[in-house]
């Protein structure tokens, strides 16, 4: 459903690149075989990222040796954003399946980077969250992410999701990074409501859970948001309820810990 | 013939630590059908994704030369590692059917710990360093390290015409003795019931995550290795979503019945 942004959602599109799909298609094609680094911590299955351009001795933004091969997305790079303002740009790749754990990076006060997302390749079983709200960055859209809020995202598509995520100090507000700034809509996506029956289903793994498949089960219960009504964030509490199910005190110091690793902020 | 301890390795424990920290030091690449840190790297052979097989072999020379002291390494294909740690492990699978071996393989492990496993069929176990053993990649298997001390097995791949008893230099060397299954708890109706369950938030959009959740199952208790398909059909059918439950089919093809060679 395409809809304005709910008034709970920090996440916001900020503008846009015109995409040319015939320019893009053979970058992409070179993106794919990168060999790109894991994500380490916080992403589960393909998750990838490599950096593409950076500020060069002199302070300037460059592209590295990876992003050499993309001329066109670099071409883009420097339309649609101050690039003075940019300290670092990178590929997330999302092979099927590979989604982040729900997290928070820092507070509001005190964030470590201003972070747009731009998509190069996405499609519909590709998506964002933030709190109770599972929406999706059309390709070409310049997205804002708030670290500050639980946060998701994944793909669950036959295909690899390409974005382009570029990055601000923090003190750079995203509008500025931005220089056709232009406020969107959303597509936000309608989930039923989760049943009590369907609760009843996550709580029950306490009868399954142990030190050796606990973050197999916090690795499917973090999909849960993406289908039903609930908030992304909401995994770390079943899971501590399905330790004490378990009648484990040391399953259930972990899984608050689990809480407290993935929903404190970082600090600087 | 099914996975079986066939012989030993007296490894110098100083040397061989020395050319395990040498294989750490490598990039080791997570492999498809892993599932958290379980990773593989290609040595040398026949294949060198990496582009540096003569040098690490120069580099691993006491493991180059135990090698070829003690098999008939001129018929390797391949020579690769499986790293594991942190309840990494690989989803139960088939690598060839019985009727088409794709390799004659061998494992060695060089570092492991007690909560390292091997599965196949109904039976989990242990593998322990100085021991070789042959895998028989056409049951279904699996294998899974559950603690953060990583699991490093070097793993050979001969030609699927060899037999296990032709890849001794020494005959007398060959020794097959069956696993000694480890012990687990039973599967009870409620551990049944709990990953039956799982139909009321099953989706094709987590549809993988469910089969790494059954997936460990049978390492802690009484179940077949490949009983996890079994389940996932079940929950798929007791949703009654069409397209879950043909995912749930193409997966089951895909880990039971014939897939590429590769990692296991």
């Amino acid at each position: 459903m395409i809809a304005a942004l709910p008034a709970n959602l920090r996440a916001r599109p900020a503008g846009g690149v015109a995409l040319d799909p015939t320019r893009l298609a053979p970058e992409l094609a070179v993106i794919d075989g990168f060999t790109m680094d894991p994500c380490v911590g916080y992403a589960v299955g393909p998750w990838r990222k490599s950096v593409v351009m950076a500020r060069d001795e002199r302070g300037a933004l460059a592209p590295n040796a990876l992003g050499a091969q993309l001329p066109y997305v670099a071409e883009q790079v420097q339309a649609a954003f101050y690039c003075e303002r940019v300290a670092l740009v990178q590929i997330f790749a999302a092979g099927p399946g590979a989604y982040v754990r729900p997290h928070v990076d820092w507070t509001a006060a005190e964030p470590i980077f201003t972070r747009l997302h731009v998509p190069l390749r996405t499609d519909e079983r590709c998506f964002s969250s933030e709190d109770d709200t599972v929406y999706q960055m059309r390709a070409g859209e310049i997205w804002f992410v708030d670290g500050s809020r639980p946060h998701s995202a994944g793909c669950f598509s036959a295909i690899t999701r390409l974005h382009l995520v570029v990055e601000g100090d923090p003190d750079v507000p995203p509008e500025a990074l931005v220089r056709a700034h232009a406020p969107g809509s959303a597509r936000i996506v309608e989930r039923p409501p989760l049943r009590a029956e369907q609760l009843d289903a996550i709580l029950a793994l306490g009868a399954l859970v142990t030190q050796a498949n606990l973050m197999r089960i916090a690795d499917l219960l973090g999909t849960v948001h993406f289908c039903r009504r609930v908030s992304c964030a909401d995994l770390y509490d079943w899971l501590i309820e399905i330790a004490r199910r378990a009648a484990d005190a040391v399953l259930v110091r972990r899984c608050e810990e689990l809480k407290r690793t993935y929903l404190a902020p970082f600090t600087r | 013939m099914p996975s079986c301890r066939i012989g030993s390795i007296a490894f110098d424990p100083r040397r061989l630590d020395a050319d395990v920290e040498t294989i750490l030091s490598l990039t080791l690449h997570h492999c498809r059908d892993g599932v958290g840190d379980w990773m593989l790297r290609t040595l040398w052979g026949n294949e060198d994704p990496d582009g540096d097989g003569p040098e690490v072999r120069r580099r691993l020379g006491y493991l180059d030369r135990t090698l070829n002291e003690t098999f008939a390494m001129e018929h390797a294909n391949v020579v690769r590692v499986f790293a594991a740690r942190g309840n990494g492990f690989i989803r139960p699978h088939r690598d060839a059917p019985q009727s088409q071996p794709a390799f004659t393989r061998l494992h060695l492990p060089l570092r492991t710990h007690a909560r390292c496993f091997n599965s196949e069929d109904d039976v989990v176990y242990h593998m322990e360093v100085g021991e070789v053993w042959y895998l028989d990649g056409s049951r279904p298997h699996s294998g899974g390290c559950f603690s953060e001390r990583m699991r490093v097995h070097l793993v050979i791949d001969f030609p699927p015409e060899l037999a296990p008893h032709e890849l001794f230099r020494d005959p007398a060397r060959y020794r097959p003795e069956p696993p000694s299954a480890i012990e687990r708890a039973p599967l009870l109706p409620r551990h049944l019931a709990a990953l039956r369950g799982l139909a009321r938030i099953a989706d094709v959009i987590n549809v993988m995550a469910i089969v790494d959740v059954l997936a460990t199952v049978h390492f802690e208790k009484q179940a077949d290795c490949a009983a996890v398909y079994d389940w996932l059909r079940d929950i798929a059918a007791e949703t009654a979503d069409s397209e879950l439950v043909r995912e749930a089919e193409r997966i089951t093809s895909t880990y039971l019945v014939l897939r590429p060679m590769g990692a296991a």
